[in-house]
Formats: C-alpha cells, sequence, structure tokens
C-alpha cells in the first residue's frame, strides 16, 4: 500500500515541473503560497484522475506498469527543482548536482551492464540484503555528509527508503538508481564537459 | 551545516545501517540453504491415495478447437489432489490468453475437473493497479501447508522480453485466490523474467523456483521464495548462468546441497545445457552441452528418481518438437539412456514438459498436445524399471 501511494510521488512532481514551466511562462507568481497550492493540486488530479480509460487506472500507475520506478536521488533531483521553482532555494545546489551525477553515472555503469547479463558476477545480488553494499554506499554518503554536500544525505536516505518500503522491490540498488537517473547524469555530466570545453577554448579573435 | 550536525548525521546513519545488518539474523536466506530432497514418500501429509499401478494417461484440459494451449504445470496437494495450470487462448501473447486450472480428485477413477479462470490480463490489471498487455507462462506449486501457489508472467509493453512475474496464493486447494503480487526482480525496468519449471522445495520452507531472463542476454536464474504470498513474502533472485545462449532451467535435486540444472539451448549448437552445484546454488559449474541430448530450442522437464538417477523428459530433435521421450541418467546427467517414446508425429507439437514426483512416489507429467490440450501422464516406479530394462535389452542387442 506505501509502495502504491509512493508510486504517484513521481509522476506529480514531474507534471509539477511541467506546470511551473507553463505558470511562469503565463506570468504566474510562483512564490505565492496559493499558486503553489493550485499547482500541487492540479499536478495530484492529473496523475491520480483514471486518465487511461480501457484499463481505468490512473496516469501514475500507468507509468508504474511500464517500469517507471524512479530511485530516491532521481526523486531528490526533481523534488529540488520544484521546491526551488517555488521558493528560490536550491535544497542540492551545484556540488550536490554534480555528486549525484556522478554517482549515479558511477552506479549505472557498475549495475546494468552485469545485471543484464555481461559477465559472470551479479552486483545486483548485493542488494537484497545486507551486504559489502551498505557499509560502502553509507562511506559514500558519510565523506559526502563530512565535506558539507547535501547529496550524501539523499544517499543516507536510501536505506531509510527500503525499510519504509517506498519502493516496489526490496533491493536496495533500486532505492540508489534507476535507468532515467542514469540517463539524466549521463547527459548532465556529458553537457557539463561539453561547456567546460567550450569555455576552454579561445575564442578567434 | 556545522560540524557537529555533520558528525551527528553521520552517525546517526550509521545506526540507522546497523539495522539491516541485525535484522539479517532473521532472514529466511540466513544459514546454509538445503534442498527437501528426502523420498517424497517421506514428505508430510496424509497416505497417497489408491492408484492404478504402471502408467496412466489422460489430458488435464479439456478439448477447445480454435484454442492455443500451453505451458502446463502441475502440484500435488498433500490430500492427493492434483491442479494443473496452463495458458490458453486465441494464439501466443494474444491479449485474450488466459490462465487456467482444473484439479483431479485424489483416487483411482478420479478425472479431471473442468478448467477454471485463474488469471486473464483485466484481472491482472485490476489486482496489480498496472496496465497488463497480456498473461503468458504460469507454474503452480504446492507447500507442506496445502497452501497452492501460483508465479505467472505478466507484459506491459513489447514481448515475452518485456515480462515481469507476479505471484498469488491458495489457501483452500485453489477455490479461492489472494490478489497477485508482482515481483520486482530486474533493476532494468523491471523486465523480462519468466519462469517456466518446477520449484525446488528447502528444508525448513520456501522454494528455489527456477525463472530466467530473455532480454538482450538470455540466461538462467533462480527465484528464492519464503512465506505466503498474500503476507510477508520474502524474495531475492541469484544467477545459474551468464550469457545469450540457454534458458529454462529445470532442477533436479540430487542431496541437500548438491542439484542439477538442464537447461533449453537458445544457441545455434542445439543440444540440452547442464550445470551442476554443490552449494545448493550458491554457485554453479559453466553449463556445459549434453552431448547425445539434442534441444530444438525447446524446454525440458527433470526430476531427480531414488538412488540418486535423473528423470529427462525432451523434445529429441534438433529443428522441431514433434516428438516427446523420456531418458533417464544413472551418473547425474553425463549419460542419458533413453527409456520410451511418449508421442512422435510429424508436424505435430508435443512441447513443455513438466513433471512432478508425487508423495505415493508416481511421477506426473503433464505437457502441451498439439497446442490444443494439456497432456498428463502418470506412472509409477514399476513401469519405469520396465521401460529402463527394456532399453539396456534393446542396447545389449
Amino acid at each position: 500500500m506505501i509502495a502504491w501511494a509512493f508510486s504517484f510521488v513521481f509522476p506529480m512532481l514531474l507534471v509539477l515541473v511541467l506546470a511551473q514551466a507553463a505558470a511562469a511562462r503565463l506570468g504566474a507568481n510562483l512564490r505565492s503560497g496559493r499558486t503553489a497550492l493550485a499547482l500541487a493540486v492540479f499536478s495530484l488530479a492529473c496523475v491520480a484522475a483514471p486518465v487511461f480509460p480501457p484499463v481505468g487506472l490512473p496516469l501514475a500507475r500507468v507509468l508504474a506498469g511500464s517500469g517507471l520506478s524512479a530511485s530516491i536521488p532521481l526523486l531528490a533531483l526533481v523534488f529540488s527543482s520544484v521546491w526551488e521553482g517555488f521558493s528560490g532555494t536550491r535544497l542540492l545546489d551545484d556540488r550536490a548536482t554534480r555528486a549525484s551525477r556522478v554517482f549515479g553515472l558511477a552506479c549505472g555503469l557498475l549495475l546494468y551492464p552485469m545485471a543484464m547479463g555481461l559477465g559472470v558476477a551479479d552486483p545486483y545480488s548485493l542488494g537484497w540484503e545486507f551486504s559489502p553494499l551498505w557499509p560502502a554506499m553509507w562511506a559514500v554518503a558519510a565523506a559526502l555528509i563530512w565535506k558539507g554536500n547535501t547529496f550524501g544525505l539523499v544517499l543516507a536516505a536510501c536505506p531509510l527508503a527500503r525499510e519504509a518500503g517506498l519502493l516496489e522491490s526490496p533491493n536496495l540498488w533500486d532505492y540508489l538508481v534507476d535507468p532515467f537517473y542514469v540517463l539524466a547524469s549521463a547527459v548532465g555530466l556529458g553537457s557539463a564537459a561539453l561547456r567546460r570545453s567550450r569555455e576552454a577554448t579561445p575564442a578567434h579573435p | 551545516m556545522s560540524r557537529r550536525a555533520r558528525l551527528a548525521l553521520i552517525v546517526g546513519s550509521a545506526i540507522f545501517q546497523a539495522w539491516p545488518a541485525i535484522r539479517l539474523a532473521r532472514s529466511p536466506w540466513r544459514g546454509e540453504i538445503a534442498f527437501r530432497c528426502a523420498a517424497q514418500s517421506e514428505l508430510p501429509g496424509a497416505p497417497a491415495a489408491a492408484v492404478a499401478p504402471g502408467r496412466r494417461d489422460g489430458f488435464a484440459s479439456p478439448d477447445s478447437p480454435g484454442v492455443s494451449v500451453h505451458a502446463g504445470s502441475i502440484a500435488e496437494l498433500p490430500d492427493g489432489t492434483l491442479a494443473a495450470a496452463w495458458y490458453a487462448g486465441s494464439r501466443e501473447g494474444a491479449p485474450d490468453v488466459r490462465i487456467l486450472m482444473a484439479r483431479r480428485p485424489a483416487g483411482p477413477l478420479a478425472d479431471w475437473g473442468p478448467p477454471r479462470e485463474l488469471v486473464s490480463r483485466e484481472s491482472a490489471s485490476r489486482e496489480l493497479g498496472r496496465h497488463v498487455r497480456k498473461v503468458g507462462n504460469a507454474v503452480i506449486f504446492a507447500d507442506d501447508s496445502g497452501r497452492l501457489w501460483l508465479v505467472y508472467v505478466t507484459i506491459a509493453i513489447g514481448g515475452w522480453s518485456g515480462s515481469s512475474l507476479n505471484v498469488k496464493g491458495s489457501t483452500d486447494g485453489g477455490e479461492t485466490w489472494t490478489p497477485s503480487r508482482r515481483l520486482a526482480l530486474s533493476p532494468f525496468f523491471n523486465l523480462s523474467e519468466l519462469v517456466r519449471s518446477q520449484p525446488v522445495p528447502l528444508e525448513g520452507g520456501g522454494f528455489a523456483l527456477p525463472i530466467y531472463h530473455e532480454n538482450m542476454a538470455k540466461f538462467p536464474e533462480i527465484l528464492w521464495l519464503a512465506g505466503p504470498p498474500g503476507g510477508a513474502l520474502s524474495w531475492r533472485k541469484s544467477r545459474i548462468s551468464w550469457g545469450r545462449s540457454f534458458i529454462q532451467p529445470a532442477i533436479a535435486p540430487l542431496g541437500p546441497r548438491e542439484a542439477v540444472a538442464l537447461l533449453r539451448t537458445c544457441a545455434g549448437e542445439r543440444a540440452v545445457g547442464a550445470a551442476r552445484t554443490s552449494d545448493a546454488c550458491a554457485s554453479w559449474s559453466p553449463v556445459r552441452r549434453l552431448e547425445g541430448l539434442p534441444n530444438p530450442d525447446a524446454a525440458v522437464g527433470a526430476v531427480a528418481l531414488p538412488g540418486g538417477r535423473l528423470l529427462l523428459a525432451f523434445n529429441d530433435s534438433v529443428s522441431d518438437r514433434s516428438n516427446l521421450k523420456l531418458a533417464v541418467s544413472s551418473d547425474c546427467g553425463a549419460s542419458w539412456l533413453r527409456i520410451a517414446t511418449l508421442e512422435e508425429e510429424g508436424g505435430a507439437e508435443f512441447s513443455y514438459p513438466f513433471m512432478i514426483r508425487s508423495r505415493g512416489g508416481r511421477i506426473h507429467l503433464v505437457y502441451t498436445w498439439r497446442r490444443r490440450r494439456i497432456r498428463h501422464v502418470e506412472f509409477d516406479d514399476s513401469w519405469l524399471e520396465e521401460r529402463v530394462r527394456a532399453a539396456l535389452g534393446g542396447q545389449a542387442r
């Protein structure tokens, strides 16, 4: 039941991002509490209303049926973006965003090829129960927290979310990483690298 | 954030990390896992009902012209009742495919009852709260308490490679069932996990259910299940092999920690694959192709016999499923003796054998019969020994 209810959160945040963009274009004041509430209610209605008549499923469950299950870091990134839109405050600053991208890409490269059958090892098996994955992830989270990087808090929340059963999966990997997060991380890191290389190239006279 | 706050967060998260480690002590998967491979007649449950000696053939499903019937499985309840499940529809993978079940009460004259629907794509969608495009392979099995389990495939997008697995259970012999529950098993959109063969019961409860992955790579795996399907179900997954060559493992336990997995090949070299474990699936030998046991990219059925022998049901061909034979191995699958031809007709299909050994020691085999029905063949040790003797006699001549 918790996982079922939680499956509405990510689609709702995605709709909120789009609604924020549309409202900003229309000149609405996003910092107003009333606007924020209206957009939140609108987004929830969008994902919760049965919009798929042949099956009678809400949009959020249609997305869940396609296998879309957002990891905690992806949820945190999207939530941070929504929060910034409403309050102007960044929950995950540039450093945290960069750390999340590096973490997402590294996890994706480590997990997916082997979990999909490339090689005899299966890192996904480390996520079912307490294993070296837990202390390893905690060490990364602790190091980030010590350095004042807020992404460390996001990582520290992942086992908490697993204990609460927020996702259908009991596997810790599914709380740490998902295919969209890996893709977004790769795109983010790639575009950042491209931007840096452009900035480093001296302009022609 | 102050230094003290950071330290508090780090210590707090470390304390929280300890919780899963503490909980590990109560895990059903902790400690040495052992297969329950005692003679099935020693298993708990009511004494086996009287049955006719020798071999008995029949059909678990009615003849339904125009309906494609496939992928049968069979289970025995403690009172001797048999339950079979299969899928049927206008064609394999069609939206109208439903998973059906029939029962045969214990007794020498009892026959299979009419089938009833267990799962359709509509019911699966309703119970899972998600879009289901079609349903597929289902495996039915029973635990010692008489609870029936059904693990079945649903597809939301694409073909078989877009499959995921679901479980439901019944405590009244299949009259009523718990709502379906989806099993998250794969990190990549939870796609491409399928089931085909019978599970191996574990000492202390739970099952090792052979499953397989079929997207990009194709490899055999094991789904470990414990706890009631409608309650605090616990599951995890481990791997038998990797690569792109073998799927649909059928596992036969030879001892508490030893087992042989026999596999369908989907690679160019068409022969049944075999792998061995001697540590209850913690590790497996590399899969090797069994010389002399062809496989036309079709499922095999396997069961352990007393005395450490293996019984295999398979299509003895590299190209089609027009025959179904039985073979016995006395050396853990190294060599095989063909003992019986159950079906043989050019152009026809006899496929997807699924075997169990009952509490009374009888072998129950179900398989797809011309894609029209699910055939049920049962036989006892005397019939089997007679076939072995005849085959050995034929070899000697």
